[in-house]
């Protein structure tokens, strides 16, 4: 497959400390001990149907889906076996797992599959934004999914945490406090939203020994704290730390510092239903800006400078997608002279073609500390062609409101491109001309032609094709500015074995994490 | 007695005040001071420690952090002196109708001001900014709205004490116009222990404003702002401990100023009130 | 003093309460954004008009603002404030959850405050204008003058990383974790009630009955602690309670630095979520504390002050 080559040479460990196995030499597979993992708190409930949170469930090793992503991104088998589709392009049949037993004990059968699935689509808004099932049948110990319109994005979707198969014949209401019954390596023991959530060795476990007995996920939101637990031994590995923390760990040998060049890409949306509707000054903004910089210095190699849609990460074209609007910022200058943008009052900032003063307001969120960055130097990059742009920081659901309402000139956003595997959601969901997320006023019927041919196209290289052709469009339409796509980073006490990074950030405590022998002594 | 002689026979509060003049230069005259611009970022800079060239190191977007603690001078004293200006006229006004009036008057003011001090300022000060947005103006509402009771309240225990000398009840008798009452002979008997609590309160209202920027509900980047400066710069505290020290320095030493300003001005005015 | 005053005040507490639920009912009502929608959307998704407007039905947001209020009120007095839509449990037991780690911690940085000021205090009024007097003072200038959230990152950083003798990452309430929260509170109130316990034994010292325990031959240690500090603690007890009420609504910047789950950073949280039955409820709650603290110091200055009892 294509579009995993890259991804293997990314998957650079930075490996700084090492584990030597001395003395004791005890090689077998480690078992027992515990673990505490210093998370950001993310789900106010376990119940996998409610907003993201099954993502959580994933994560902790409780739910796992028919399908899976591998350490490469690519499609694997999980509790299903193997997948095909129909010749007409519309069923697609799973081969379900034997021998899988829940949690609870129960066995995992192909009718307990659908019933799950069954739940999903009942309770999830989300669902069908992947796709419609038409019909869901058991057959023998496969399960057959029709949809009315061909979906090439079906098994990529149900690896989606959203689709995590739970046992539907447990009183389901007590998933949301209590934990979902699952079929993954853990079980949970207890949940507190913002404090703690603890597992335990699911004892009924298919996939072959679990290590661990207990692991605790302890909720330590800021993110200096959590940095400092992991000095201090409070927890073993930290979640969602960042670049600037790699000096508090490089060079110490009980530190293992992991990095992946991640599927986020951060960018910001440009309401062309303001005054950036004028594609002259979009072209100009984006020419002002020094992303490479942005991700290079002040990210510190956190983040790699954006121009496009879809990462460098997926094979769709990155290099091949010619950029006019890179950095040049006397360019920018004498594109905003030639628009009719004119310093008229001598404040040191344009005013538009008509007199008016310009202002953009530039919208933000507190949670991502890397998001105010990018903004605050794209202020101070706008400021050097005359731009003035105010930041206005809210809160993420604020955020939401503002972008419904259309009430902002520059939005950022900060999101997984490819959740299934794919980017053709990504695409279509914010650049399609009608999406309800679109809320920019972005319109291109070419890009809307375009989109619509990706969803029913199955061959690789075409789809490949087809996505190539929609960057350059949004990217010569100066449609938003791509800061740049998130390295992400993984830090662990060395004690700790087996934790990997996933391209697709659904898969944090796996049956491979253990301890490593008892070494201090 | 001159000015002169008057500084000379109160030699602390002379010093105070010259200090406190001196940060209040440091803010009119921060455009020559300061050895940069405070908004001009040299990203090749980001996280510069400090050296010859950025006397108190660089900030993430390297901007120089001295011309920003310099000019943040120009932003904490301005909001402060707003911040206390408004509570002082509005809760002193306040506390005097009430205390004047009575009755209805007395209790609405005195019930609302009840309420205000039992709501978590906090609380209200994010509730407002969420409402009108963040930035430096809606935090000074928002303390505003929560800090003028005080004054409100002492005024009128004032008031009433007032209330009850003869030269008023003379006044009222010969038929003396309320307004001119409030004037002539209420206010001015009042206006000396609001000053003092005015002038002690400056460095306390001080650090509000900073704590409120510092959870990123006040100024706003990239207001050079003290508060704002060392939530920017608790981020890398580990790396740039300078992001974090010379703007908490600089808070320091300014309320320190104010407030020993504050304490002595109490001396003069006031030796037998303490805060 | 008879029971009407009493019987008054509280009857100025009801409507002071009322008046604060009504407020804060009408901020959250004007505030923008629609808590069904940011119920449905927080993680990014854009809900379908049919299931907001089936949302909407069931929190009640269709209704108008006085129904809306009405049936928040009714639910309250019974001691139902709703449900919080972000932490999908009651809204009371959350804010009972919330209580205890916002009492622990002010319990411990009151009596922390109380160790250090009283000796402080009183130490600096007797030898006024020695050494330790200017020590004192300038230590608590020191103190009123240096930002809390300033202190809790720096103790952060030098005792739990630095020094490693406290935990750092929060989260959990026991003692170690206590400490440099409880520290840091304690700081800058320390050095106001140090200014206040010197100015209260200053106060006292200067009064005739000093003189006149002086002229009866009395001793020094003697007047101080039998005749000067109990006085002179009267006017603290009124101090304590205010400070004690604002420390039980949870101090919002040293439990965010500390991570510790009381109720400040809980309200922070809150209202970033827009959470509003939860604001709602807590600011009702503090509200009350507040005020029932503030009942009980006068009524205890009543108990402790005979000149008062006698109705002067």
């Amino acid at each position: 497959m294509r579009r995993s080559r890259k991804l293997c040479v990314l998957l650079a460990c930075a490996l700084v400390g090492s584990l030597l196995n001395g003395c004791g030499g005890n090689t077998d597979q480690p078992s027992g001990g515990e673990l505490a993992i210093g998370v950001t708190s993310f789900a106010d409930t376990l119940e996998p149907t409610e907003q993201y949170f099954s993502w959580v469930v994933s994560r902790y090793g409780v739910g796992e889906t028919l399908v899976r992503f591998d350490e490469e991104g690519e499609l694997a088998p999980c509790l299903a076996e193997s997948w095909a589709v129909s010749d007409d392009h519309l069923t697609w049949t799973f081969q379900i797992r034997e021998g899988v037993k829940f949690s609870n004990g129960d066995m995992m059968t192909p009718e307990m599959v659908k019933s799950s699935l069954e739940r999903t689509f009942n309770l999830s808004p989300r669902a069908a934004t992947f796709f419609e099932p038409v019909a869901m049948e058991v057959d023998g110990q496969q399960l057959k999914i029709t949809t009315s319109e061909p979906v090439a994005i079906l098994p990529g979707s149900l690896a989606d945490p959203l689709f995590l198969i739970v046992n539907t014949s447990v009183d389901d209401s007590i998933f949301a406090m209590e934990g979902p019954v699952c079929t993954g390596p853990y079980a949970v023991e207890s949940f507190s939203p913002t404090n703690a959530c603890v597992v335990v060795r699911n004892e009924y476990y298919w996939g072959g020994d679990v290590p661990l007995d207990r692991v605790t996920f302890k909720c330590v939101d800021d993110q200096t704290t959590r940095s400092m637990a992991l000095q201090t031994g409070e927890i073993d590995i930290a979640y969602n730390l960042k670049t600037e923390n790699v000096v508090e760990f490089e060079g110490n040998p009980d530190y293992r510092i992991q990095k992946l060049e991640s599927l986020r890409s951060t960018y910001a949306f440009m309401n062309q239903n303001g005054v950036l509707g004028d594609l002259a000054l979009r072209r100009a903004l984006i020419r002002a800006l020094d992303k490479e910089t942005y991700c290079s210095v002040l990210l510190e190699g956190g983040a790699t400078s954006g121009k496009a849609p879809v990462p460098p990460t997926l094979d769709f074209g990155f290099d091949e997608l010619s950029d006019e609007n890179a950095y040049d910022p006397e360019g920018a200058k004498a594109l905003l002279a030639k628009a009719g943008y004119i310093d008229l009052d001598g404040d040191g900032f344009v005013e538009t073609p008509s007199g008016e003063p310009l202002d953009l307001e530039f919208v933000i969120y507190t949670s991502r500390e890397e998001l105010n960055v990018y903004a605050q130097a794209a202020q101070a990059n706008l400021r050097d062609v005359g731009i003035r742009v105010t930041l206005n920081t809210v809160s993420y659901e604020t955020l939401l409101d503002m972008r419904d309402a259309g009430t902002f000139d520059l939005l950022i956003w900060n999101v997984l491109v490819a959740n299934t595997g794919d980017p053709e959601k990504y695409l279509r969901e914010n650049w399609y001309s009608t999406s309800p997320s679109n809320q920019a006023g972005y319109n291109n019927p070419e890009v809307d032609t375009l989109l619509d041919r990706l969803a029913a196209e199955f061959d690789e290289d075409a789809r490949r094709t087809l996505v190539m052709q929609i960057q350059q469009h949004i990217m010569d339409d100066a449609a938003a500015v791509f800061f740049g796509y998130e390295t992400t980073y993984l830090f662990s006490n060395s004690r700790v074995t087996g934790v990997q990074m996933y391209p697709m950030d659904y898969y944090w405590l796996t049956k491979d994490v253990a301890l490593a022998g008892v070494h201090d002594a | 007695m001159n000015v002169f002689q008057f500084l000379r026979s109160h030699k602390q509060f002379t010093l105070f005040l010259a200090l406190a003049l001196l940060v209040v230069g440091v803010a009119i005259f921060a455009p020559v001071l300061a050895p940069m611009d405070p908004l001009e970022a040299h990203m090749s800079d980001s996280l510069h420690a400090p050296d010859s060239r950025y006397l108190c190191g660089a900030d993430k977007l390297g901007r120089d952090v001295l011309s920003r603690v310099i000019y943040g001078t120009r932003t904490s004293l301005t909001m402060t002196l707003c911040l206390v200006a408004v509570i002082f006229v509005a809760g002193t006004m306040l506390g005097v109708l009430a205390g004047y009036f009575g009755g209805i008057v007395d209790g609405v003011i005195m019930r609302v001001a009840d309420m205000m001090i039992s709501f978590p300022g906090l609380v209200l000060a994010i509730a407002i900014a969420g409402l009108l947005g963040p930035n430096m103006v809606n935090a000074v509402i928002a303390i505003s709205a929560v800090s003028w009771t005080k004054y409100a309240r002492l005024a009128r225990s004032m008031v009433l004490k007032i209330k009850g000398n003869l030269y008023i009840e003379a006044a009222v008798v010969t038929g003396t116009r309320t307004l001119d009452i409030l004037t002539r002979y209420v206010v001015p008997n009042l206006i000396t222990t609001m000053v003092v609590t005015a002038a002690t309160d400056i460095g306390t209202m001080m650090l509000e404003i900073a704590g409120l920027s510092f959870l990123c509900f006040g100024a706003q980047a990239p207001t050079p702002e003290w508060g704002l400066m060392l939530n920017e710069g608790r981020t890398y505290l580990a790396k740039s401990p300078w992001l974090m020290v010379y703007p908490g320095i600089a808070i320091v030493i300014v309320v320190v100023v104010f407030n020993l300003l504050g304490d002595s001005i109490r001396d003069i005015l006031d030796p037998g009130q303490e805060a | 003093m008879n029971k009407k005053p009493m019987g008054s005040r509280l009857a100025q507490i009801l409507i002071v309460l009322f008046g604060i639920s009504f407020f804060t009912f009408g901020l959250t009502y004007l505030s923008p954004g629609d808590p069904a929608e940011i119920m449905l959307t927080e993680c990014g998704n854009v809900p379908t008009p049919e299931l907001l407007a089936q949302t909407r039905a069931e929190l009640g947001l269709d209704k108008p603002f006085l129904v809306q209020y009405g049936r928040w009120l009714k639910g309250a007095l019974t001691g139902d404030m709703g449900q919080s839509y972000s932490f999908k449990i009651p809204v009371v037991e959350k804010l009972a959850k919330c209580f205890w780690p916002t009492l622990e911690l002010a319990a411990a940085s009151l009596v922390i405050m109380l160790v250090v000021s009283v000796p402080l205090g009183v130490l600096s009024a007797v030898y006024q204008n020695k050494w330790i007097d200017y020590a004192v003072r300038g230590l608590t200038f020191l103190g009123v003058s240096i930002p809390s959230f300033w202190v809790g990152l720096i103790l952060l950083r030098v005792f739990g990383v630095n020094l490693r003798w406290v935990s750092v990452s929060g989260g959990s309430t026991d003692w170690r974790s206590l400490i440099l929260p409880a520290l840091t509170l304690a700081a800058s109130m320390s050095a106001k009630y140090t200014r206040q316990v010197r100015t209260a034994v200053l106060g006292e010292l200067r009064q005739d009955y000093v003189t006149g325990a002086r002229m009866r031959g009395l001793r020094e240690r003697q007047i101080l602690w039998f005749h000067v500090l109990p006085n002179a603690m009267l006017p603290l007890v009124t101090l304590l309670g205010l400070s004690l009420g604002s420390l039980l609504g949870g101090t919002a910047v040293v439990e965010i630095i500390y991570n510790w789950p009381g109720l400040g950073s809980m309200a922070v949280k809150a209202i970033s979520c827009r959470d509003y039955p939860l604001v709602q409820g807590y600011v009702l709650w503090v509200a009350l504390l507040y005020m029932g603290i503030n009942l009980l110091v006068d009524l205890s200055y009543k108990r402790l002050d005979p000149r008062l009892k006698e109705g002067l």
